[in-house]
């Protein structure tokens, strides 16, 4: 059977003969830009995008939202401010999500505050136990069998927790320490792409003696064909 | 002016082009700079914003919501239901990505072929494109100097089984290894759309229009000729500005849960009843080991390597390390528990089973412009999720691991091979195992016949003339591997024969 395709439908006519646009300075500009790395690392970067304002929430709803944050977070270590700085992130998250998923979350959030209510636990809210049985509260429903109790919780505790350890004194707590390690290594691409040679100290790891060895073990391997770990193929 | 935001359509707010380009992503980015280098004028219209190297940091404050289509809240839904991720910026999807860099296989080629009954898309059409592609974009393995612990740990891990472990080709020249892809590459080692085709396009003279969804298509005398998108004010995301683009010819590369989002809106790609169906996701499964050593995943490339061993039963195995805030909300604890884990954040490899697609799923338009994915993994898919960790496990254990985190709902924790052995396809319910997603593909595809595909061999709609598809939906089948290349492949190809389409009439009206 031939092949068809897409009748052509009426042609357009060409109001006028284009031309090409001309190759203009903003277009090199542009290209240029959008490629350039900076080695700024910037937590709000400064590059015209305007960050929406705080999606609303009643004051009653933000009290509800601390309530969960207390009983979600680790005990340790302790940060300033850190309900507050975890629900304005939230809230500034929100305004991108689908409105239908952004007004649920705050249903959510209103549920899981009544939970000690509806569940029998308790005649206060979530907010008003101490953080350790709220906790236990959440750990518990989250082990529901009823599917959407569980997965209420494992929303609020994704949208509490990844925030809580993207703040600078988590982040360092945990030993990731982004910044300084990127900025050296845009220096070194800066390096490579002047045409530059890495230098022994630019490679990474190994960091234990166990991977040194079986780096060392791959390496004899190899002069037997096996084990390289350390290939490129430049085209 | 090259590139418009939000403010600048208080001035303008109608555009003419030769041809409009739906999203810069993968596949938009590239058929557009085929189409602004033949000397045609082009005009991109994005969604999200456009945010330059410079600007790329290891913070989710604001790079998720800058570059994340809602802020990473998307889901599929299914038992289980997949999370999934998309690029919502200039460069789309690609600024977000691995980077790894995989021509569809000749297995796959050959039943694309037949099912255009187009040599181009065939083993040997499609071989030369692949070969550009990969130049345009740099692909190539990785420098020693970018490769830390943890890809040591997998593919060492693999030989010492006996397992073919190879080492991936990335879209990136002198990648360093700082290892925020996810988050935008900080260095420009990836070559992303925004790094290289776009910048392509910019300097052919394309023009840029950010922060502007496409809500419909302008259809006047049954031929496709522009469209109408609105621009949300910053601060507030409503109170929206109408701007209107007409062109000749409009290309949707707006990803295959978007573009047929936007189509279906139009009610075309009706004659086969395919548009949004043939959904494809290629679902993965987390596995997070702790060693009793420091590994610092975090220094050093995400997926040198990918175990292909078990590739023929469509399962492939390779380590994708994510900073403290994903593990933080990925991990099934909260409090105490999850702070002993993440105080062991150097200790530990973030490693996915991918499982190619044995089903398909299906988009349709839900309420206040959401669409509505669905997608239900198959018992077979479940059977080599279960065996695929089994097996990813026990490489962990074999290069010393002493703990691991599971992807099933009540089954998480396994600190031997004993543990990870109890979890069989009886022990676990299929909807409780933990899958995402950041593949998607197929709804829109290509075919040789309006009764069986939506869109021809050239990449225009079936039902409607003036309007191609560029990106992931347009592949027909699943191509069990990751998907760039083989999109952009695509994509240069539909570019190339539209720029030639519109060059000849334009030649024929001259004369
Ligand atoms: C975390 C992650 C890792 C990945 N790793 C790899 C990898 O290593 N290798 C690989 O091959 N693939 C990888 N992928 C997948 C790959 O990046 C995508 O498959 C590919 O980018 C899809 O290309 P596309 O052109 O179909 O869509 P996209 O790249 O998603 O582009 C679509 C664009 O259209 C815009 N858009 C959507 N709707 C509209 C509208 N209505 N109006 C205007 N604009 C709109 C979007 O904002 C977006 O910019 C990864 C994906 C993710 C999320
Ligand atoms: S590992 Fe780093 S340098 Fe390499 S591509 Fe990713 S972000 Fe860029």
């Amino acid at each position: 059977m031939a092949r068809v395709l897409t009748p052509d439908g009426p042609e357009l006519s060409w109001r006028r003969a284009r031309t090409p646009r001309p190759v203009d300075q903003e277009g090199e500009r542009l290209a240029a830009e959008m490629a350039r790395p900076t080695g700024a690392l910037q937590r709000h970067p400064d590059d015209g995008w305007v960050f929406a304002d705080p999606y609303p929430l009643s004051v009653d709803l933000v009290s509800a939202f601390h309530g969960l944050i207390r009983a979600l977070i680790p005990p340790a270590p302790v940060v300033p401010d850190v309900e507050v700085r975890i629900e304005q992130q939230v809230r500034r998250m929100m305004p991108y999500m689908q409105p239908l998923i952004a007004f649920g979350f705050t249903v959510v959030l209103r549920t899981l505050d009544l939970a000690p209510l509806w569940r029998g636990r308790a005649l206060k809210r979530l907010r008003d136990m101490a953080p350790a049985d709220a906790s236990a509260l959440l750990e518990e429903l989250e082990k529901s069998r009823v599917g959407p109790i569980s997965d209420m919780v494992v929303a609020v505790r994704a949208a509490v927790l990844a925030p809580y350890y993207d703040l600078d004194e988590l982040a360092a707590h945990v030993g990731y320490r982004a910044e300084p390690f990127m900025r050296d290594r845009v220096a070194l691409r800066r390096r490579l792409v002047a045409g530059g040679e890495a230098r022994p100290e630019d490679h990474i790891g190994p960091y234990s003696d166990r991977v040194r060895a079986l780096v060392r073990d791959a390496a004899e391997g190899d002069d037997e064909g096996g084990g390289d770990v350390s290939t490129e193929d430049e085209r | 002016m090259n590139l418009y935001r939000h403010a600048d359509y208080a001035r303008e707010q109608v555009f003419d082009a030769d041809v409009v380009v739906v999203g810069t992503g993968a596949g938009g980015a590239a058929a557009g700079a085929e189409l602004a280098e033949a000397g045609l004028d082009v005009i991109f219209v994005e969604e999200g914003g456009y945010h330059p190297t410079g600007s790329f940091n290891p913070y989710m404050t604001e790079s998720v919501p800058r570059l994340y289509r809602d802020a990473g809240t998307t889901a599929i839904l299914g038992r289980p239901a997949i999370p999934y991720m998309e690029g919502r910026c200039v460069g789309g999807t690609t600024v977000i990505n691995g980077g790894m860099a995989y021509r569809a296989p000749d297995e796959v080629l050959t039943g694309w072929e037949r099912l255009t009954r187009d040599a181009a898309y065939g083993p040997s059409g499609m071989a030369p494109v692949f070969d550009e592609v990969e130049e345009m974009i740099s692909a190539r393995r990785q420098r020693p100097e970018s490769i830390g612990d943890d890809n040591r740990i997998m593919h060492l891990g693999a030989e010492k089984l006996g397992w073919k472990s190879e080492l991936n080709p990335r879209a990136q020249d002198r990648c360093v290894g700082t290892n925020n892809c996810v988050l935008g590459c900080p260095t420009g080692g990836k070559q992303s759309a925004l790094v290289s085709t776009m910048p392509r396009a910019m300097r052919a003279g394309a023009r840029c229009l950010t922060e502007l969804r496409v809500e419909r298509l302008i259809v006047e005398g049954g031929r496709c000729v522009g469209v109408v998108g609105r621009s949300p004010d910053p601060r507030t995301r409503r109170a929206l500005r109408e701007v209107t683009v007409r062109a000749r010819a409009v290309v949707v590369a707006a990803g295959a849960i978007h573009t047929p989002y936007l189509l279906l809106g139009q009610k075309v790609g009706r004659p086969s009843r395919q548009l949004g169906r043939n959904f494809l996701c290629h679902p993965n499964a987390k596995v997070m080991a702790y060693y009793p050593f420091d590994v610092k995943a975090w220094q050093g490339v995400s997926q040198w390597s990918q175990v292909r061993e078990f590739r023929n039963e469509g399962i492939l195995f390779a380590e994708n390390m994510i900073p403290p805030w994903p593990v933080g909300a990925a991990l099934p604890w909260h409090g105490e528990k999850s702070m002993e884990l993440l105080e062991r954040y150097n200790q530990m490899l973030v490693t996915g089973v991918l499982v190619e697609d044995s089903t398909t799923g299906r988009v349709t338009r839900g309420p206040l412009g959401m669409p509505i994915t669905r997608y239900d993994i198959t018992d077979w898919d479940f059977h080599r999720f279960v065996e695929g960790v089994r097996r990813l496990s026990e490489l962990h254990f074999a290069m010393g691991a002493d703990l691991l985190v599971l992807p099933f709902r009540g089954a998480h924790l396994a600190r031997s091979m004993d543990d990870v052995r109890k979890v069989t396809v009886d022990t676990v319910k299929k909807h409780h195992i933990e899958l995402f997603t950041v593949h998607l593909m197929g709804t829109a595809r290509l075919g040789s016949h309006p009764d069986d595909s939506v869109v021809d061999p050239n990449g225009q709609l079936w039902d409607l003339p003036g309007c191609y598809v560029s990106d992931a939906s347009l592949f027909p089948t699943a191509v069990g591997v990751n998907p760039q290349v083989t999109i952009m492949a695509l994509a240069v190809q539909v570019g190339r024969r539209l720029a030639e389409r519109l060059l000849h009439q334009r030649a024929r009206t001259a004369a």
